[in-house]
């Protein structure tokens, strides 16, 4: 039995803190998807499992339910999908969509009783509310099944960390239902979990898509394979993610180093599926001021999915007064030399009300700005 | 600058031109009566420099002389940084402007018209007047250094002043290129910021509040989307609800059927038993009837069989006892007859009785009527001779006339009056007594009586008269003797009145004697006393009945007495006794009474006797006609009991078979009833009740489904709006915006700051140039009037606030000094102004008859400093008291008077 394990495609996210960048993420979902199928397909897997979470929410817009139906009737087998946390089986989700019906080898799997699948039995676990104490796989008794035994859930495996406990579903709960693999969703980081004779039978997929900034280990699906029943599974971890989600957090010390920044973006091969959070702290000297102007030029040409540029912790480097010598004695230089004071973070004195280093090295920014007869 | 030659032509009082052409660098006293121009000189020097020749308008119409037809015009030699300038300028008429400068000693023209204009505002650190004539603070630093007449105290200078002023003290400024860049900090600030440092709003507002009310906007429609998305999860629930609500319906209706079936089967069971143990029981009851018809009617056979031979028994006693009952009634008869005689006997002897009470009646009505008639014949004598006795008192009371009490104490009191009088008059009469030695004779002239007076010798004669008394005395002559006059008429007429009151008091009775008088008051008084007293006597024999009712009465009372004689004769010889005859009658009465008595009581036994032998006679016939009428009945009854067609024996046979049957059907009904007793209640109840149950279940689960299809069908719109998607792009269209509402909030704070810093480092550069300043008027202020006035306090514009008197705690403004202290401290600050301005070259400082209210100690020395001030600056005295500034040291005069040429 070979089939592919993928889950938590939250199709229809918002996909917050990427702003304008967000329509392209959910349009990468969409195509991230259509690759997953096409890789099965390659596989020639003998069915797809997603393991919960197809969509973000049962509100999602009806075009996008018909359009992720086209993509998994693409698939040459059979697909197994089950409702998650985030679209449970509830009257008017979007399992309900006529859609689905519409395609032979789709099922949505709604109910908690084994189904027969190529190569064995599926023991699903589907979700009817968002959240819950309930292990989901409880019921699950697999023991006598006579062919290879999947279980297919959505859920928290006990020791992940979490407020309250939603959907637990035991470390050992493969072996405890007899079930040669269990496929899990709820998380988007790949991981998998051996049983007490090493063999993994028990695993997140994770997201086929990085959903934001800081998720590790995501963008796969898994290609399981199991011989017989009883023996171990063969997991590959396939990587379809297309998006590449990149936290630059930078700090500038010397006065120069905000070339190597650029350096770096100019070395991305595939800036229309980048994600950048640039995040720049440390000294800003007069010299890299044009350097700064050009990463925000850069920013504004979209070259990138998407490009932020969180220059708040950057302060300009306070012996760095080449742009101040170069001022003429009088009031603009007084309140210059008073603004690079004011911008230190260790400024010894009380600051004015409401006036922080970076609101005072942005105005030295601006300053500099207006001497120089530049406009920001 | 400073001034060095002035030529000012047909301007206002100046028909010709006033010339100063050698004007010194120190000091210049222009010096001139008033009305000779001083201050148009120093008109025409500001407009020369700071108005336009082409400036027009009334306030420069009036430059012209008044009635004529003259071109105002100015010629003037000044020096400015080391250069020695000459400007040209003629206004409203032939209008020109030029600038030369001096080059290589002769004069070269450098501007002319605007150009002219602008270079000299430039010199002067003045600004344009824009429409309209130039003023005070259209005059550069000329705004500090020249007073004209009136205004020493001066308005706060322009910004470019103050940069001027700040450039001598020193003072770096960002010059020209930094004071763009301040320029576009200010325009920065001013684009999105008000003065009081909120944002500005309307169409001005920077970005930042457009992006939040953009935010706003989208905020209520992500509201309203994130309401859409709620309202799609309830919806969601509402049908799972009724999801389960039809699924517990379902539940219900299938329990509900199944009880339904089984209490249906056990109805049925119910049924069964109950009707066969209605059926027994209505068995039993028809046997137990029937028994009971059977027992009751040989119960009724024999009851009536008994009854029939007791009455018989009855009747015959009954015959028995009739026939003493009859006899009875007949003794009866016999004694009520016998009774009625006795009682009419005893009823014929009370007719006697009522004669003997008529007689004593009568008789006692005779003796009263005839006791009666003697009373009132006695009485009526009485009575007529009483009447007689008050005729005779009447006659005799008529016959006496007296006067009244009243009367009397009046004719009392009159009489003592007219004595009193008299004796009055008596003493006031003038008396003349003669007591003549020999008889003779005299003749009353005047007196009281005017008679011949016979007089008898030593017989004394008195003449009385008033108020003389004149006799003639034969032989002697006349007497007269007088006295005084006044009171004898008054009493004269008193006594008159009295005599007539009297006259008329008295006259009726006839006298005036009063004892008369009271005497026929007595007597008459007695007379109606013995009047009364017969009245009296008179009422008592009537008793209140007049002598006719006595007369009537006794009338009657003899025709009494005389009908009872004609009724009873004997009575007229020998009069009755009443009592006598009463107590006969009465005793009569009572035997008769007794009799009577007597013979009714033993009637009325009698008749009860009758009565009660006939009503007991009546009873028993009618006893015997009942037995015989009951008789009669049972033999009726016995036959009808009996027509059953059966002996007695056949009956109790009869009677003992249907007591079997109907033992037997009682045991049937028994043992239904103890099968109906299992089953408790009749289950049809149950039934009922669960069909009604089911009925309502299938209710239930009709609605819930037709509400789920309505709430899917609800839900399925919903679903179909993709609210979650929309609320997907919303937010991260939010998101965007908050992002950039940050940036520039971020920007603008910076902004913000920038300002803030520049306007606090203005303000600072502001205070280090106004306090060497300050310092230096005050030290000018001390020299002047001492110590006393403390130093000054400067404004930010060097305007003086007041001053710190050394003696006080508290600042004093300017309205608090007198007007020459007020006068020295503009002085003071104009000086010092001046000296600063000085540090670079010396300027021209104008005092245009300032110093009016200084007292000559003060000038003296304000002398002193202006002779040392003269060493950096040019001062332009002018004044109509040029003695006042004698003490100039280095001082030029000029007689104004001098300069002017009147062509």
């Amino acid at each position: 039995m070979r089939f592919i394990h993928t889950a938590d495609w939250q199709l229809g996210m918002k996909a917050e803190g990427v702003g304008a960048a967000a329509v392209k993420v959910r349009d990468q979902r969409l195509a991230t998807a259509v690759g997953v199928v096409e890789k099965a397909n390659e596989f020639n897997a003998d069915f797809l499992l997603i393991a919960g979470d197809t969509f973000e929410h049962n509100a999602v817009s009806r075009g996008l339910i018909r359009r992720t139906v086209e993509i998994l009737a693409e698939f040459n087998g059979p697909v197994y999908l089950i409702p998650g946390n985030h679209d449970p089986f509830v009257p008017g989700s979007v399992w309900e969509h006529p859609a689905w019906n519409e395609k032979d080898n789709i099922r949505i799997l709604n109910k908690s009783e084994p189904v027969d699948v190529p190569g064995g039995t599926l023991y699903p676990c589907p979700l009817t509310e968002k959240h819950s104490m309930a292990d989901p796989t409880a019921w699950i008794d697999a023991s006598a099944s006579e062919g290879i035994a999947i279980g297919v859930a959505h859920g928290t495996v006990e020791g992940v960390h979490q407020d309250e406990p939603d959907y637990p579903i035991p470390r050992d709960a493969a072996s405890k239902c007899g079930l040669d693999y269990l496929a899990l969703g709820h998380w988007h980081s790949t991981a998998t979990y051996a049983d007490s004779t090493g063999a993994g039978r028990m695993a997140y997929s994770g997201t086929h898509e990085q959903t934001k900034f800081g998720e590790r280990d995501s963008g796969n699906i898994l290609h399981i394979t199991i011989d017989e029943p009883g023996a171990g599974p063969t997991i590959e971890i396939c990587h379809v993610g297309a998006l590449d989600w990149q936290i630059a957090q930078e700090r500038l010390e010397n006065p120069g180093d905000i070339q190597r920044i650029r350096k770096h973006l100019d070395d991305v091969v595939t800036p229309d599926k980048t994600l950048v959070d640039l995040r720049l702290s440390g000294l800003l000297y007069a010299a890299d001021q044009a350097e700064l102007t050009r990463l925000h030029e850069l920013q504004e040409a979209e070259i990138f999915l998407l490009m932020r540029i969180d220059e708040t912790g950057l302060l300009p480097a306070p012996d760095d007064d080449d742009w101040l010598a170069k001022l003429p004695s009088g009031v603009v230089r007084d309140v210059a030399e008073r603004l690079q004071q004011l911008s230190h973070p260790d400024y010894p004195e009380a600051r004015p009300e409401n006036i922080t280093p970076e609101v005072a090295g942005r105005a030295i920014l601006e300053l500099y700005a207006f001497v120089h007869g530049q406009s920001r | 600058m400073i001034l060095r030659a002035l030529k000012v032509k047909s301007w206002r009082c100046y028909t010709g031109s006033v010339s100063l052409p050698n004007v010194t660098e120190t000091i210049n006293v222009i010096h001139a009566p008033n009305g000779l121009g001083k201050s148009t000189l120093f008109e025409a020097v500001t407009r020369s420099l700071f108005d336009s020749h082409r400036v027009g308008g009334e306030a420069i119409e009036h430059i012209r002389p008044w009635g004529r037809e003259l071109t105002p015009a100015v010629e003037m030699e000044f020096a400015h940084d080391g250069t020695e300038y000459r400007l040209e300028k003629r206004f409203l008429d032939d209008k020109k402007a030029e600038l030369s400068r001096k080059e290589d000693g002769k004069w070269a023209r450098l501007a002319e018209g605007d150009a002219a204009t602008e270079r000299l505002r430039e010199m002067l650190h003045s600004e344009a007047p824009g429409r309209g004539p130039s003023d005070n603070r259209h005059w550069g630093i000329g705004q500090v250094l020249w007073a004209a007449q009136g205004k020493l105290p001066f308005i706060e200078p322009t910004e470019s002043v103050i940069e001027a002023i700040q450039q001598s003290l020193d003072v770096q400024t960002a010059g020209r290129e930094m004071g763009e860049v301040e320029q576009r900090i200010e325009a920065a600030y001013s684009e999105a910021f008000k003065s009081d440092g909120t944002y500005r709003s309307g169409r001005a507002a920077p970005e930042v509040v457009k992006l939040k009310d953009n935010l706003q906007g989208l905020e209520e429609q992500r509201g309203a989307l994130v309401e859409e998305v709620n309202v799609f999860e309830e919806a969601s629930r509402q049908v799972e609800d009724f999801r389960s609500r039809r699924t517990a319906a379902s539940v219900t209706e299938k329990e509900l059927r199944s009880s339904l079936e089984k209490a249906r089967a056990n109805a049925k069971a119910y049924d069964q038993n109950r009707s066969r143990a209605e059926t027994c029981a209505a068995n039993e009851n028809a046997a137990a009837n029937k028994h009971r018809t059977l027992q009751d009617r040989i119960n009724d056979i024999a009851d009536a069989r008994k009854k029939h031979d007791q009455t018989q028994v009855a009747l015959d006693k009954q015959t028995e006892e009739l026939k003493t009952l009859q006899a009875n009634k007949q003794d009866a008869d016999k004694r009520l007859a016998k009774a009625k005689q006795d009682l009419a006997a005893a009823q014929q002897q009370q007719q006697a009785v009522e004669k003997a009470r008529q007689t004593a009646t009568r008789a006692r009505e005779f003796v009263d009527a005839h006791r009666r008639t003697e009373e009132l014949l006695k009485t009526i004598g009485q009575v007529e001779e009483l009447q007689k006795e008050h005729q005779r008192l009447q006659s005799e009371i008529a016959g006496l006339t007296a006067p009244e009490k009243e009367t009397l104490k009046d004719i009392r009191q009159t009489i003592t009056q007219r004595d009193k009088t008299q004796t009055k008059l008596d003493a006031a009469l003038i008396h003349l007594e003669i007591t003549p030695e020999a008889d003779g004779e005299l003749d009353v002239v005047v007196g009281e009586n005017s008679s011949r007076v016979p007089l008898q010798s030593d017989e004394t004669v008195t003449i009385k008269g008033s108020p003389e008394v004149i006799v003639d005395v034969s032989g002697l002559g006349r007497i007269r003797a007088f006295g005084p006059t006044g009171s004898v008429d008054k009493l004269r007429q008193a006594l008159a009145d009295s005599e007539s009151a009297l006259q008329t008091l008295c006259d009726p009775f006839g006298t005036q004697d009063v004892d008369a008088l009271q005497s026929l008051r007595d007597k008459l008084d007695s007379k109606q006393g013995d009047l009364e007293k017969l009245n009296s006597k008179l009422d008592t024999l009537l008793d209140e009945q007049t002598y006719e009712e006595l007369q009537r009465e006794k009338t009657q009372a003899d025709n009494t007495c005389s009908a009872i004689l004609a009724e009873y004769e004997k009575w007229a010889e020998e009069s009755p006794d009443p009592d006598a005859l009463k107590q006969e009658a009465d005793d009569l009465a009572n035997s008769v009474q007794q009799a009577l008595t007597t013979a009714q009581s033993e009637r009325d036994r009698a008749e009860s006797a009758v009565e009660e032998a006939a009503s007991q006679l009546h009873e028993h016939e009618i006893c015997i006609a009942e037995s015989k009428q009951s008789l009669k009945q049972y033999n009726e009854q016995l036959k009808q009991l009996q027509d059953d067609g059966l002996d007695d024996k056949a009956r109790q046979e009869q009677l003992n078979e249907i007591a079997l049957r109907w033992d037997a059907e009682k045991a049937k009904r028994e043992s239904a009833e103890q099968a109906l007793a299992q089953f408790g209640q009749d289950p049809s109840a149950e039934v009922e009740a669960l069909e009604r149950q089911l009925e309502g279940v299938r209710a239930q689960a009709t609605k819930a489904v037709e509400d789920e299809q309505s709430a899917l069908g609800r839900l399925q719109q919903i679903a179909d709006n993709g609210s979650y998607s929309r609320l997907a792009q919303l937010d991260n269209q939010i998101e965007q915006l908050r992002e950039r509402i940050t940036q520039e909030e971020r920007r603008l704070e910076a902004i913000r700051l920038l300002h803030t810093l520049l306007t606090e480092r203005r303000t600072e550069i502001s205070s280090t140039v106004v306090r060497p300043v300050a310092k230096k008027a005050s030290r000018i202020l001390e020299r002047i009037a001492g110590t006393r006035l403390g130093p000054i306090a400067l404004g930010e514009g060097f305007t003086p606030a007041g001053v710190t008197p050394t003696l006080a705690d508290e600042q004093a403004t300017m309205d608090d000094l007198s007007g020459g202290e007020e006068e020295q401290v503009h002085l003071a600050v104009r000086l010092a102004l001046a000296d600063e301005l000085s540090q670079a070259e010396r300027q021209m400082v104008v005092l245009d008859d300032v110093l009016v209210a200084t007292d000559a100690g003060r000038l003296a020395r304000i002398h002193t400093i202006l002779d040392e001030l003269a060493q950096r600056l040019q001062i332009i005295v002018l004044t109509c008291h040029p003695e006042r500034y004698r003490g100039l040291a280095s001082a030029n005069f000029i007689d104004l008077q001098g300069c002017i040429d009147s062509h």
